[in-house]
């Protein structure tokens, strides 16, 4: 991997030596290394270094991206070059705001030496004890153990000179039977330190135990205790569709036109804090702009989405820090968001249902049904059992659903006071902190036959 | 590049692995995107490195680099090494491979017009003038229009003596238009498909065909009738699926169902299994007998088309579904000796950071006979469904929900009025054993979908899928919930 002196050399050359009214590049160097096991086996083990930059250049009011990982003066030059020509002949935004000036953002807990420098064998032999958990109750493993680690910088004409190291853990674990009744838990983290291996195997098996002999339901409206990582799977569809200023302003989001009115429950409070260490921090975005605490809903009135520079200066408002990569504009997103929690434990939320069902995890939820209306559909999977009277009774087979988030999460009963945290699979850092919740007559729309 | 990594596969068979091969590619990205008049995105993407693949002792290890050196290869394959012996330590799969003959070749796909030669201000011109022609239509207010472009480089050897140079160019384009009314309700329509339009394996010259430009004021209007078209009511009807449409189809409920680790647990964790089990080989009805369903890497400028995969086993078609009955994996060196085969030729992977997978390649359901409008005029009663607005299937690709952008009332034969919100569900096995008919060649177009998701870490392969509409009986069509 180029060293980071080096580096740096490099960039400032670049940077000094732009022919464009302004410029940006911005670098994200690292390794990810992930070991994937199946049908407990480890079938696949992969390991990837590379460093890319991504160079924006502004003509005026008109902007061009390049982006190259082979790091020679001459071909920097030449994406210098490229994204310039392409700003040439871009029509002009009259809305570009310029490059920003950002203050050095604050440090942040983001590295851990241990997850850098673990090696393949350490992540086989933890993968060979989560196989032996499995294989105690009968059942085989599948998953991922993940391991990242990066160095991400931004600097720019204006004088934004932004970088930190970071590193990210993730676990995911996916317990079978001979029948294919699966359970699944994961676990995400900035370093291994957190990602206990066992407990989390431990939770995907004993679902996978609990889960034997699922019958068919007829599908209605129920209520739904749903686990984190099935809000989390929603929520990331509504940092998609919702959350962004991009999507507020092209009128995509569900709170376009409705901020300060009450868009869920009074007790749904959601926020996006760059430096909250109870999820996984990230200092700064693509633009070089420190994190700013954004709360998006609070007590269930629409506040604020998070912002780029761009989008910001569209609403006369500052960036949040939120901007997403040059090279293909999504806009802006959250990346460490966080549900407050209830009061209640796991059991109390059980013993409030009186005929329901607790869903581990959902499968391909998909968020484009209506998006102002937040009309999600999805499936759920690998642990979703019926509630009676207040206890878990059996499993049963998986069910389709289709309802709008406004209202799912205006019928929230109750919550946890126990938050997990649960990350992306691959490479992007950004967590989901949240409690297990109570829902309220979730609409069940379809079966299959498993 | 090549000497050094032909080298490593030298030193690697010395040192007695069982299997190794290298990948070193450039892939090459532009991407185009003009909303409202104005470019939200204008990049060229480069992107070059090498992986390593190593199978030791019957287990898996891949390093990767994006630092093209001497050492860097060497240390690569170090690392390959020790983690293929790191993966052997838990449980080893025992993996082998089938036999085939080595490759040596030089493939260039075809194209006549260098999309990356095309000057970026006549693109722009043509985005320019497609956004200008959707926003004609007042109530439009939102619009897009873009193109991408695709170059990967790639050179493959292996241990077994291959050694494959192959140069893959793709282009294509879409446009959308967007109507909003005063209370904030919105209605999108796109052209020629939904999420950035329709990508071939071929040149500028594709992108031209679309004709965007030509059809934008078109794809305006219909975006405000749509906008003040009714609700589609929930309904069990016969449904005429569009190409668009019944290429996603295709995709979600065939394609990744017949991948075959899929079948075997691999992707279990995450993207999951597959109904299609190895059992229902040869017997199993998967749909009705006018379904016949290929996998086709050789189909002329198909998205999914190749010379070889990146296993250096070369493009194949195989049959998929033949009159109704499963009959055919997607397949690799190492999945295919386990059902008694030899590969298929479908591992793909995404760049040089990563590793093949089986992936999709053409995935083509065979045309039928006559036209959409014959399909449609032989309808007594029913919906025509087109544009994919979204998209959900089970993790054994089972039962399944899309939302589409737009939907037409059949009565006697005719279009009768234009529906919005419509989406239909189903179970795969009955909703395809309830075809009843696919139109003909004249209708048959293999849509280019740039964006199929696999994998951990994530990749993304460019697949096709060639279809005609076709028309399901008993279909549960129903409005928004």
């Amino acid at each position: 991997m180029i060293d980071t002196k080096r580096l740096d050399v490099l960039l400032k050359e670049t940077l000094a030596n732009s022919p464009g009214d302004e410029t940006e590049l911005v670098a994200r160097c690292g390794t990810n290394r992930l070991t994937r096991f199946a049908e407990s086996v480890i079938h696949q083990n992969v390991s990837e270094e590379d460093c890319t930059v991504t160079v924006r250049v502004a003509v005026g009011k008109r902007t061009g991206v390049a982006s190259t990982n082979r790091l020679e003066a001459g071909v920097l030059a030449e994406a210098v070059k490229q994204a310039t020509e392409v700003a040439q002949a871009s029509p002009e935004d009259p809305g570009f705001p310029g490059f920003q000036k950002s203050e050095r953002a604050p440090e942040a807990d983001t590295y851990s030496e241990a997850t850098a420098l673990m090696p393949p064998s350490a992540r086989a032999e933890a993968i060979g004890r989560a196989v032996a958990i499995a294989a105690e109750k009968g059942a085989t493993l599948s998953g991922a153990y993940r391991v990242s680690d990066f160095r991400f910088a931004v600097m720019n004409t204006s004088g934004t000179e932004q970088e930190y190291y970071g590193t990210d853990a993730f676990l995911s674990t996916y317990a079978t039977d001979d029948d294919g009744v699966a359970g699944a838990a994961v676990a995400y983290a900035k370093g291994i330190d957190g990602i206990d291996v066992e407990a989390t195997t431990r939770r995907a098996v004993d679902k996978c135990v609990a889960g034997a002999d699922p019958v068919a339901i007829d599908y209605e409206p129920l209520d739904v205790i749903i686990e984190p990582k099935a809000v989390a799977e929603l929520m990331s569809w509504l940092n998609f569709t919702a959350f962004g200023a991009k999507q507020v302003q092209e009128g995509f989001s569900f709170m376009t036109g409705r901020f300060g009115e009450k868009v869920m429950g009074d007790n749904i409070t959601i926020r996006d804090d760059g430096f909250d260490t109870a999820g996984v921090p990230v200092p700064f975005d693509y633009e070089g702009v420190p994190k700013k605490p954004v709360t998006i809903i609070e007590q269930g009135v629409a506040r604020s989405p998070v912002y780029d520079t761009l989008t910001a200066a569209r609403d006369g408002a500052e960036s949040t820090g939120h901007a997403g990569t040059a090279a293909f504009r999504g806009g802006p997103g959250p990346s460490n968001l966080f549900i407050e929690p209830g009061d209640k434990t796991n059991d109390e939320l059980i013993s409030m249902v009186d005929r329901g069902l607790l869903v581990t995890s959902f499968h391909y939820v998909n968020g484009l049904l209506d998006t102002r209306k937040a009309l999600f559909t999805g499936m759920t999977r690998a642990g979703t059992f019926l509630i009676e009277g207040g206890k878990i009774v059996r499993a049963v087979k998986n069910l389709r659903w289709t309802d709008s988030m406004m209202r799912v999460f205006s019928n929230v009963d109750a919550m946890t006071r126990e938050r997990e945290v649960i990350g992306a699979s691959w490479g992007a850092v950004g967590s989901v902190t949240s409690p297990t919740m109570l829902i309220r007559g979730f609409k069940f729309t379809g079966a299959t036959e498993f | 590049m090549k000497d050094l990594l032909k080298q490593a596969m030298d030193d690697l068979r010395q040192r007695g692995v069982d299997y190794a091969d290298a990948r070193r590619v450039r892939g090459l990205s532009e991407i185009l995107v003009m909303k409202n008049g104005t470019l939200e995105t204008a990049s060229t993407i480069e992107s070059e490195g090498f992986g390593i693949r190593i199978l030791k002792g019957g287990a898996w290890g891949f390093a990767s680099s994006s630092e093209l050196t001497r050492e860097k290869v060497s240390e690569i394959a170090e690392q390959a090494l020790g983690i293929a012996e790191a993966s052997g330590t838990v449980g080893n799969p025992g993996i082998t491979l089938d036999k085939r003959p080595p490759a040596v070749d030089t493939y260039t796909s075809e194209y006549r017009e260098d999309p990356f030669e095309v000057p970026l201000a006549e693109k722009l011109e043509m985005l320019t003038a497609a956004c200008e022609g959707m926003r004609r239509t007042e109530g439009v207010k939102l619009v897009t229009a873009s193109t991408m472009n695709f170059r990967t480089e790639k050179l493959f050897v292996d241990t077994e003596g291959s050694a494959i140079d192959q140069t893959i160019t793709e282009a294509g384009g879409g446009i959308s238009a967007t109507a909003v009314d005063d209370a904030g309700k919105r209605q999108t329509r796109s052209y020629p498909a939904s999420f950035r339009g329709d990508y071939a394996t071929r040149g500028f010259e594709f992108t031209r065909s679309l004709r965007l430009v030509e059809n934008a004021e078109r794809i305006g209007a219909e975006a405000l009738e749509l906008l003040n078209a009714d609700e589609c009511p929930a309904v069990n009807t016969t449904l005429i699926i569009g190409g668009t449409q019944l290429a996603l189809q295709v995709h979600e409920s065939c394609g990744h169902p017949i991948e075959l680790d899929r079948v075997f647990g691999t992707e279990a964790s995450y993207a999951g299994t597959s109904f299609l089990t190895t059992d229902k080989l040869g017997s199993f009805r998967y749909g009705s007998k006018v379904v016949n369903l290929v996998a086709d890497a050789t189909c002329e400028g198909g998205l999914g088309s190749f010379a070889y995969d990146d296993e250096g086993v070369a493009a194949q078609r195989t049959d998929i579904v033949r009159d109704g009955i499963f009959v055919g994996y997607l397949t690799s060196r190492e999945t295919a000796p386990r059902i008694g085969l030899s590969s298929n030729g479908t591992m793909r992977a995404s760049g040089w950071n990563r590793i093949p997978l089986v992936r999709m390649t053409n995935i083509n359901l065979m045309p039928g006979e006559g036209s959409l409008e014959d399909l449609i005029a032989d309808t007594e009663d029913g919906i025509f469904i087109d544009s994919n607005k979204s998209w959900s299937i089970d993790q054994r690709r089972v039962n399944f929900q899309f939302g589409c952008e737009i939907a037409w009332e059949i009565k006697r034969g005719k279009r009768v009025r234009m529906l919005k919100n419509p989406v239909y569900t189903g179970i795969t096995p009955e909703f395809w054993g309830g075809c009843d008919a696919v139109a003909g060649p004249e209708e048959w177009h293999v849509w280019g979908i740039p964006s199929c998701g696999k994998g951990e870490p994530g990749q993304t392969a460019h697949v096709g899928h060639g279809v005609s509409p076709a028309r399901f009986r008993n279909v549960e069509v129903g409005g928004k919930r």
